[in-house]
C-alpha cells in the first residue's frame, strides 16, 4: 500500500532523480535480540569456560595451536550441539607414542560418509599407530599430510573464516593438538539428480539433456558443447551468509567487454544475506522491477545456452539451480524455443508465425470480444450478431462480468492443476470441464461463446514457449480486458500504446527490449523475428555489438562450390 | 541534456511521416476537394513541390548550424530575448495544434463508437496516453513510431486498395477542378499542411549531422507527398465532388464502403485502430515537443514537472470551441492557412539572421587577425 502511495505521489510530485527515500526496515533493539534461544545462551556458557581457562580465540582470525581453544570457537561458531547436522568427533592420533589430540567437523548429509571413514579416520586413528616414519622435517603437520590422510584434495587452512567456508560448502576440517593451521578435505557428496530429461522445455528433435543443481555439472554441460578455449567461466560468490557459488559464462573473444562487465558489476553490487536461486537473482539484476515481461531467458537446456552464448551473450549460472540465466534478450527471443534451431526453417517461421498469433489472442482476444460486444456491435455481420446474440438472450450477467467469472475461473483451474497432486490431475480436468464447459452453460451463467473464447485464450498462452512471458501475458490481458470495457477499441488502442512506449522505453543490459524493430537494427541477423535459412545465418544480432559480427562464413555450404576433394 | 539521446533516420522519418500525415484521417482529403474540387489531387502535389523548394532553402540556412536546434539558432541571432520569442510561438503553435487535434479525434471518436460517452471522459483516453508518453520520453516515441508507421502505412494502402471496385475515374473531371487559380493561387497557403516540419529543426541536435537531417527532411517530405496525393486521389475518385464536401471523417466514410463479401462488410471498425494510434502518436509527440520548448525557452534541468500542468491545461482549454463544426473550421480556414509563415516565414527569418550575424561575426575575427 506505502508502494503504491510512493507512485502515486512520485507521479504528481517530481522528485528530483537520484534522491528518491528508501524504506527502511528498523533494527529491533539490543535487548530483544540477547537472552533469545538456546544458542545465544550456548555461546556465552562456551564464552565464560575459555575466560575461566584464560583462552580465547585470536581475534586476528588465526588458528590457535590449543586444540581446546579451538574446539570451543568452532563449537561456538555452528552452535553445537543445537545444530543438529553438524558432526564434530574427537579422537586422537599417535605420534611418536604420543597421544595427540584432534577432531575432525562436518555436515552430515553434505559430505561422503564412506570417504571421511576411510579416507581420514581409519588412517588418522588407525594406521597412526604403526609409527611408520615420525622424523619428518615439519614433524606433526607433515606426517597428516603425507603418510595420514590418503585423499587426493586436503589444504592447509591457517584462518578460521576459510575452514568455516570450507565446510559450509561440504568439507571435512581437521584440527590437530598444537598445529595452528588445519587440514580441509573436499569430500563433499550431496545428493543430487544425475543429468536428466528437461522437464519444461521439451523438445521432439534435438538433445534431451537438461541442467541439474550442481554448479559442475552445468558447466561440463556446456563446455562439452562448445569446445573453446576461449569460453570463460568466471566463479563469482552472491549472498553474504548463503555465500552462493555463481559463474558468469560467456566467450572471451565474441562477447563484448562492456556487457560482460556490467553482468559482473551488478552480481558484484548485490547486498542480500542469502540468495537461493536464480530466480531470485533474476529479480535482483533485471533492468525494470516492474515491467511485466521477463528481461531475461531463464532455460534448463544447455544446448540452448550454447547457442546463446556463441550469438554474444552472457550466462549465469546458479549453483543449487537447474535454470541459467542469459542475458540480454529482446522481446522477440522471448518467442523462440530451442527446437527453432534444429528443424528446417519453413516449419520453424510456420511455428513462429502461429506463435504471434498465440500471442495476439491470449492477450487480446478477451478484450476485443469485450468491445465488440459492448460498442462495436456494427462490425459483427448480422448472422453472427444474431447467433451471438441468441447466445446471451438469457444470460444475466453483463458481458465484462460474464467475462471476467470465466478468466478467474479458468486462471484457478490452472493454478490448481500446477498445485494439485499427479494422480488427482485428471479428476481436476473433469471438474474443470464440466464447471465451465457444461454446467455454466446450462445454468445460463455464461454463453457459450464465451467459453470458446476463453478456451482460445487459453491455448494461445500456452503455446508462448516462454513459461514467464506466459505469466506476464495473463496479467497484461486482465487490463485489456479493463480498458476494451472502458472504451472499446479506443480503450485497446490506448493500452496498446502504453505498452508500446513502455515497452521501446526499456533496455535489458544496455539492449533496447524491443530491438531490432524499435530502434531498427540491421536486420542481418536473420533469426529475430522469422528465420531465414541455415546457410543464410551468416550475422550474430547487431544489436549485441559483438566482437566478431560472422558466425559463419558467406558461403557456409562450401561443398556447393568446390569440388568433391577440395576445401 | 539534449544531446544524451541519438535515433537513426528511420525514427525521425517515421516521427515526421505521422506528423504530417494524421490529417490524412481527419480533414486532409475533404479540404483538398474543397479547396480545389476533383483536382485536389494536383493541389497535393504542387504544394509537396514548393515545400520541396521551401524546405530545401531552409535547410541550406541551416548549414552552417549544424547540431543546432532552431532555439540555439535563434539564441544566436538575437540573444536570450530572440530564444524566448522564438519558444514561445512554437510553444503556443503546438499547443494550438494539440488542443485543436484533441478535440478534433474525440469528437469523431465520441461519434463513431462512443456515443453515449460525455466528450471529457474520451479526451481523457488520449490525455492519459499524451501524459505517459511524455513521461517516458522522446526516445521511447521516435521507438514507437519506427515500429508503429509502417503498419499504419500497410493499413491505410489497404483501405485504398480496398474502395479500388467502387472508384470512378469519371470524379477525376474536370482535371483542374474548381480552377487554376485555386490551385497555383489560393493553393499555396495549404503548404500549411507541412507545418509539422517545424519538429525537424527541433529534433536536429538528436540526429547529428547537417547531412542525416537532409536526407531525412527530403524522405519525409517524400513519402508524406505520396500518401496524402494517394488519399486525395483515392477520395476523389470514390465519391462525386457533392459528396467531397462531407464534413465528417472522410477516410472513415471511405473505410465504410469497403466490403469484402457477405461476412465482411463493415470493417470500418478495424480502421478505428489505425487512427486512434496515429492520433495518440501525433498527440504525444506534439504535447513533448511543446513541453521540451517551454523547458528549453527558460532553461530548465527537468521537462517533467511541466509534464501535468501542461496537460491540465491541453484538457480545459480543449472544451472552449463549441462544436465539431467550430474546430473543423479553426483548422481548416485558420490554422491550415498560417501555419507556414511560422515553419518556413519566421523560422527562415531567424536562420538568415543567424547566418549574418555567424558571417559579421567571422569578418570581424578575419579583421583582427589581420590588423
Amino acid at each position: 500500500m506505502s508502494y503504491l502511495r510512493d507512485k502515486l505521489k512520485g507521479f504528481f510530485l517530481f522528485d528530483e532523480p537520484g534522491k528518491n527515500e528508501q524504506f527502511i526496515l528498523k533494527y529491533p533493539a539490543d535487548s530483544v535480540l540477547k537472552d533469545n534461544g538456546k544458542a545465544d545462551r550456548m555461546d556465552r556458557e562456551i564464552e565464560k569456560k575459555l575466560a575461566e581457562a584464560g583462552k580465547k580465540p585470536d581475534p586476528s582470525d588465526a588458528i590457535s595451536d590449543d586444540i581446546d581453544v579451538n574446539l570451543e570457537y568452532m563449537k561456538k561458531i555452528y552452535s553445537v550441539p543445537v545444530n543438529s547436522d553438524i558432526v564434530l568427533r574427537e579422537f586422537s592420533i599417535n605420534y611418536r607414542g604420543d597421544l595427540v589430540r584432534a577432531f575432525i567437523m562436518f555436515f552430515d548429509g553434505m559430505t561422503d560418509r564412506e570417504i571421511i571413514d576411510n579416507y581420514m579416520l581409519t588412517p588418522l586413528m588407525v594406521n597412526s599407530i604403526m609409527n611408520l616414519q615420525n622424523d619428518l622435517a615439519d614433524g606433526l603437520k607433515d606426517y597428516i599430510s603425507r603418510q595420514l590422510l590418503p585423499h587426493n584434495q586436503i589444504k592447509l587452512e591457517s584462518a578460521y573464516s576459510k575452514v568455516i567456508e570450507e565446510i559450509n560448502f561440504g568439507g571435512c576440517v581437521l584440527f590437530a593438538d598444537g598445529l595452528k593451521m588445519a587440514f580441509t578435505a573436499d569430500v563433499k557428496g550431496w545428493e543430487h539428480r544425475g543429468v536428466e530429461k528437461p522437464n519444461n522445455e521439451i523438445v521432439i528433435r534435438g538433445p534431451q539433456e537438461a541442467f541439474n543443481e550442481l554448479l559442475r555439472s552445468s558447466t561440463a554441460q556446456i563446455r562439452k558443447r562448445i569446445k573453446d578455449e576461449n569460453l570463460i567461466v568466471e566463479d563469482i560468490i552472491v549472498g553474504k551468509v548463503s555465500k552462493t557459488p555463481c559463474c558468469i559464462v560467456y566467450i572471451k573473444n565474441v562477447t563484448n567487454d562492456g556487457l560482460v562487465d556490467e553482468v559482473k558489476h551488478r552480481l558484484d553490487n548485490i547486498r542480500v544475506d542469502y540468495m537461493l536461486d536464480s530466480g531470485i537473482l533474476e529479480q535482483l539484476i533485471e533492468d525494470s522491477t516492474i515491467f511485466p515481461s521477463p528481461q531475461m531467458i531463464s532455460t534448463e537446456r544447455p544446448d540452448y545456452v550454447s547457442e546463446l552464448l556463441v550469438s554474444g551473450r552472457v550466462a549465469i549460472i546458479v549453483n543449487g539451480s537447474p535454470n541459467v540465466l542469459v542475458v540480454p534478450i529482446t522481446m522477440f527471443d522471448l518467442l523462440h524455443s530451442a527446437e527453432d534451431l534444429y528443424i528446417r526453417y519453413p516449419y520453424v517461421n510456420l511455428l513462429r508465425f502461429i506463435r504471434y498469433a498465440a500471442l495476439t489472442l491470449a492477450l487480446l482476444l478477451p478484450g476485443l470480444y469485450l468491445a465488440i460486444i459492448t460498442y462495436h456491435q456494427e462490425m459483427i455481420p448480422t448472422d453472427l450478431l444474431l447467433a451471438i446474440e441468441a447466445s446471451r438472450e438469457k444470460v444475466p450477467f453483463p458481458s465484462i462480468v460474464e467475462i471476467l467469472l470465466m478468466e478467474l475461473s479458468f486462471e484457478l483451474i490452472r493454478e490448481a492443476g500446477v498445485r494439485v497432486p499427479g494422480p488427482i490431475g485428471p479428476t481436476l480436468g473433469i471438474i474443470g470441464a464440466l464447471i465451465l464447459g457444461q454446467a455454466a452453460v446450462a445454468a445460463n451463467i455464461v454463453s457459450p461463446i464465451l467459453i470458446i473464447i476463453v478456451a482460445v485464450t487459453g491455448i494461445g498462452s500456452f503455446a508462448i514457449p516462454n513459461y514467464s512471458q506466459a505469466y506476464s501475458i495473463r496479467i497484461m490481458r486482465f487490463l485489456f480486458i479493463m480498458f476494451g470495457g472502458l472504451a472499446g477499441f479506443l480503450g485497446i488502442t490506448l493500452g496498446l500504446f502504453l505498452l508500446g512506449v513502455w515497452s521501446t522505453s526499456l533496455k535489458t543490459f544496455g539492449v533496447p527490449f524491443m530491438a531490432p524493430i524499435g530502434p531498427r537494427t540491421s536486420m542481418s541477423y536473420k533469426n529475430m523475428i522469422f528465420r531465414a535459412p541455415e546457410w543464410k545465418r551468416e550475422e550474430r544480432p547487431d544489436y549485441l555489438n559483438a566482437k566478431k559480427s560472422r558466425i559463419q562464413a558467406k558461403y557456409s555450404m562450401g561443398w556447393k562450390s568446390g569440388r568433391r576433394g577440395s576445401k | 541534456m539534449p544531446n544524451s539521446i541519438k535515433f537513426g533516420k528511420w525514427e525521425a522519418v517515421a516521427l515526421l511521416i505521422n506528423s504530417i500525415c494524421t490529417k490524412l484521417f481527419l480533414y486532409y482529403v475533404r479540404m483538398t476537394a474543397e479547396d480545389a474540387g476533383s483536382a485536389g489531387w494536383i493541389l497535393t502535389i504542387f504544394i509537396s513541390l514548393v515545400t520541396l523548394f521551401l524546405f530545401t532553402v531552409l535547410i541550406r540556412l541551416y548549414k552552417p548550424f549544424e547540431g543546432k536546434d532552431i532555439l540555439e539558432v535563434a539564441e544566436i541571432s538575437g540573444g536570450k530575448v530572440l530564444k524566448i520569442l522564438t519558444g514561445l510561438i512554437i510553444a503556443v503553435i503546438l499547443f494550438y495544434q494539440t488542443v485543436i487535434t484533441i478535440r478534433e479525434f474525440s469528437e469523431d471518436m465520441k461519434v463513431i463508437s462512443l456515443p453515449t460517452s460525455p466528450l471529457s471522459y474520451v479526451i481523457l483516453f488520449f490525455i492519459a496516453g499524451m501524459i505517459v508518453g511524455s513521461f517516458l520520453g522522446l526516445e521511447s516515441i521516435v521507438r514507437y513510431h519506427a515500429i508503429l508507421v509502417p503498419v499504419i502505412a500497410v493499413a491505410y494502402i489497404l483501405i485504398l486498395v480496398g474502395v479500388i471496385k467502387i472508384m470512378d475515374t469519371s470524379n477525376l473531371f474536370p482535371i483542374l477542378g474548381t480552377g487554376p487559380s485555386d490551385i497555383f493561387g489560393k493553393g499555396f497557403l495549404r503548404i500549411s499542411v507541412f507545418g509539422e516540419l517545424i519538429i525537424l529543426i527541433l529534433i536536429i541536435p538528436y540526429i547529428g549531422s547537417y547531412k542525416s537531417a537532409k536526407r531525412i527532411g527530403y524522405a519525409a517530405i517524400g513519402f508524406s507527398s505520396a500518401f496524402l496525393t494517394l488519399g486525395s486521389l483515392a477520395y476523389i475518385l470514390s465519391f462525386p465532388y457533392p459528396s467531397d464536401l462531407e464534413p465528417f471523417l472522410p477516410m472513415y466514410q471511405m473505410a465504410r464502403l469497403i466490403t469484402y463479401g457477405r461476412f465482411f462488410q463493415r470493417i470500418e471498425s478495424i480502421f478505428v485502430f489505425i487512427w486512434a494510434t496515429a492520433a495518440l502518436m501525433y498527440l504525444t509527440v506534439n504535447f513533448y515537443f511543446m513541453v521540451y520548448v517551454l523547458s528549453r525557452m527558460f532553461d530548465m534541468k527537468y521537462l517533467r514537472p511541466l509534464i501535468l500542468p501542461c496537460a491540465l491545461i491541453v484538457f480545459s482549454t480543449a472544451f472552449i470551441p463549441q462544436n465539431l463544426i467550430t474546430v473543423l473550421n479553426i483548422e481548416t480556414n485558420i490554422f491550415n492557412k498560417i501555419i507556414w509563415v511560422i515553419t518556413f516565414g519566421y523560422a527562415g527569418a531567424v536562420l538568415i539572421f543567424a547566418n549574418l550575424r555567424e558571417r559579421a561575426k567571422r569578418r570581424g575575427k578575419k579583421d583582427e587577425t589581420e590588423a
